[in-house]
């Protein structure tokens, strides 16, 4: 019986350990941390969608996978948004990171929905918005190395 | 059919079906975060499953008998029963992702949401499972798995730096934003792609099904040796376009459309189509081998009847495990489970329990009563053992790996 005990709260600790990469944040350095990851994805998504659409105002994709694309980056970009504000910022310092982080999350998020709605109407997306956005979370991920 | 052309078939199968959604997730992934700093880690788990995968074959010609069957005569219940279940759970996992990749290929020409296609894909698995005849599964999927060649041509058409490459590939070093622990989790994740074990199940369980006899160890070789590194090379090339389109734009990759993003980028439709096409190909082969492997190691362990030339009435119980792992690895995905991420726990945990797969292979390659004169030679047992060793190292880092890099995050 303890015997199972133990495996069964190994296998949790390990399932618990493994699926949620963002746990809680105790010092504004872990928290930082936590942001710059956070940033780091989130520029991913958006350069993902900025590559994509650029491929397919170019002639070189074609629609139904651009929009794939874009809504799998649009679905991560929410997600990314969503867990790092369930993170309890630390201090009064992360507060104001948490405030800088959302505005770029947001400003991501708007661009990548924006280019779903404009490649599901077959419309020329805007990704003047994109390289902005794009841009925006690489100057940050280099202030904050 | 000619010998000429039945082994260039082989061979050509073997490239195609060489790679797999794990091949395709960690090359790319690695590819985007690492640039070809991890390259060795694929010489290294092809020089592994070359090893391994001719021995499988060898044992199956010599003995008429596939592994797993071995494996509990040889090394008795209780060992292959914990070697049962640890397969049969990341086969499992690998069937689910590999059910997954073939929804998300057709989404990509659909435009609608995966998961919708997932009870037609698992559908239409078990179709071509139950009336395509084996030859035409293994030369029509691995065959047109050739499509992910399309890599190779968008890596040529990049005109990269070669010299640069090389230097990279030869020269590792850990990026600035990674740490040591990411490097080594991203290396056993690749080398757990390059050696899953279902491949082994799967050559060696083919091998007795189409009759292998010692006079096919000529063909087994040339499939391995010409085949695998090849399908190696084609992993690499998977990897490198990565590092050239992914990686300069700071993308880490978390999904499968994004493994061939960058040969839209250089290629065009056409070359999308392809890269679709070969991914579709690839990975729904995979999925009618895992869910084949699937009844192989259980009925094998159990000692049903077991077979694909088998006809159901006479092997009900192994078609009855591979419909139910159909059926269940649709559920599983129909839960909302992330594919990527059960791709990477597949093939990490892969890994983990490579041992468990290798060594009674091993074992048994040795055992003159199984191998008559066929048993390993000196130089092959010190690379087997050699690999052994890598493989157990690997086992033990695998889990504490997985959890202090959150699974690569």
């Amino acid at each position: 019986m303890r015997r199972t005990v133990v495996l069964v709260a190994l296998a949790v600790a390990f399932v618990v350990g493994c699926a949620h990469p963002v746990g809680p944040a105790r010092t504004f350095g872990a928290y930082e941390g936590k942001a710059r990851t956070t940033v780091s994805s989130a520029r991913s998504n958006v350069e993902t969608v900025r590559l994509a659409v650029d491929a397919l105002a170019r002639g070189n994709s074609f629609g139904p996978y651009t929009a794939v694309v874009v809504s799998d980056a649009e679905d991560a970009l929410g997600g990314l948004q969503g867990t790092f504000g369930s993170i309890q910022p630390p201090d009064r310092r992360a507060d104001a990171l948490r405030r800088e982080v959302d505005d770029l999350l947001g400003d991501a998020l708007d661009g990548v929905s924006a280019a779903r709605i404009a490649v599901r109407r077959s419309e020329r997306p805007d990704t003047a918005a994109l390289v902005e956005s794009a841009s925006a979370l690489a100057q940050w991920l280099a202030a904050h190395p | 059919m000619s010998r000429f052309l039945k082994i260039f078939l082989g061979v050509l199968t073997a490239i195609g079906g060489f790679v797999d959604i794990g091949d395709l997730v960690a090359n790319a992934e690695t590819g985007a975060r690492f640039g070809l700093g991890l390259a060795w880690v694929v010489l290294v788990g092809v020089v592994g499953i070359v090893v391994y995968a001719e021995m499988a074959g060898r044992v199956a010609a010599s003995s008429g008998r596939p592994v797993f069957d071995l494996v509990r005569e040889r090394l008795g219940p209780r060992v292959a029963l914990v070697n049962l279940l640890a397969s049969f759970f990341i086969n499992f996992l690998t069937l689910a992702a590999e059910l997954a990749g073939v929804a998300i290929a057709l989404s990509l020409l659909a435009g609608v949401s995966y998961v919708l296609l997932v009870p037609a894909v698992a559908f239409l698995v078990w179709v071509v499972v139950w009336r395509m005849s084996f030859g035409a599964i293994e030369h029509v999927f691995g065959i047109m798995g050739l499509a992910l060649l399309v890599f190779v041509v968008a890596l040529v058409h990049l005109s990269p730096d070669w010299t640069s490459m090389l230097h990279e590939a030869t020269h590792p070093a850990l990026p600035t934003e990674e740490t040591p622990f990411t490097y080594a989790f991203f290396a056993i994740a690749l080398f757990g792609a390059a050696m899953t074990p279902y491949e082994v199940f799967f050559f060696s369980s083919g091998a007795v099904e189409e009759g292998w006899t010692r006079r096919d160890l000529a063909t087994n070789r040339l499939n391995v040796y010409v085949g695998f590194p090849l399908g190696g090379l084609l992993s690499l090339a998977i990897m490198a376009v990565a590092s050239q389109v992914l990686r300069p734009a700071g993308i880490s990759v978390g999904t499968l459309p994004q493994v061939v993003l960058p040969v839209a980028v250089v290629l065009g439709k056409v070359g999308l189509a392809v890269a679709i096409l070969g991914v579709f190909a690839a990975t729904f082969g995979a999925a009618i081998e895992t869910g084949l492997s699937a009844g192989y190691t259980v009925a094998q362990y159990l000692g049903w009847q077991w077979g694909k030339f088998v006809r159901p009435r006479d092997a009900p119980r192994f078609h009855l495990v591979v419909l139910v792992s159909i059926v269940l690895g649709a559920l599983f995905l129909l839960s909302g489970i992330d594919p990527i991420m059960v791709t990477e726990y597949s093939i990490v945990l892969s890994a983990a329990a490579l041992p468990l797969t290798y060594f009674p292979i091993l074992v048994i390659a040795n055992d003159p009563e199984y191998m008559g004169t066929l048993t390993n030679g000196k130089v092959l047992n010190a690379i087997a053992m050699t690999y052994l060793c890598i493989l157990t190292i690997v086992a033990v880092a695998t889990v504490p790996l997985m959890i202090i890099t959150k699974g690569g995050a």
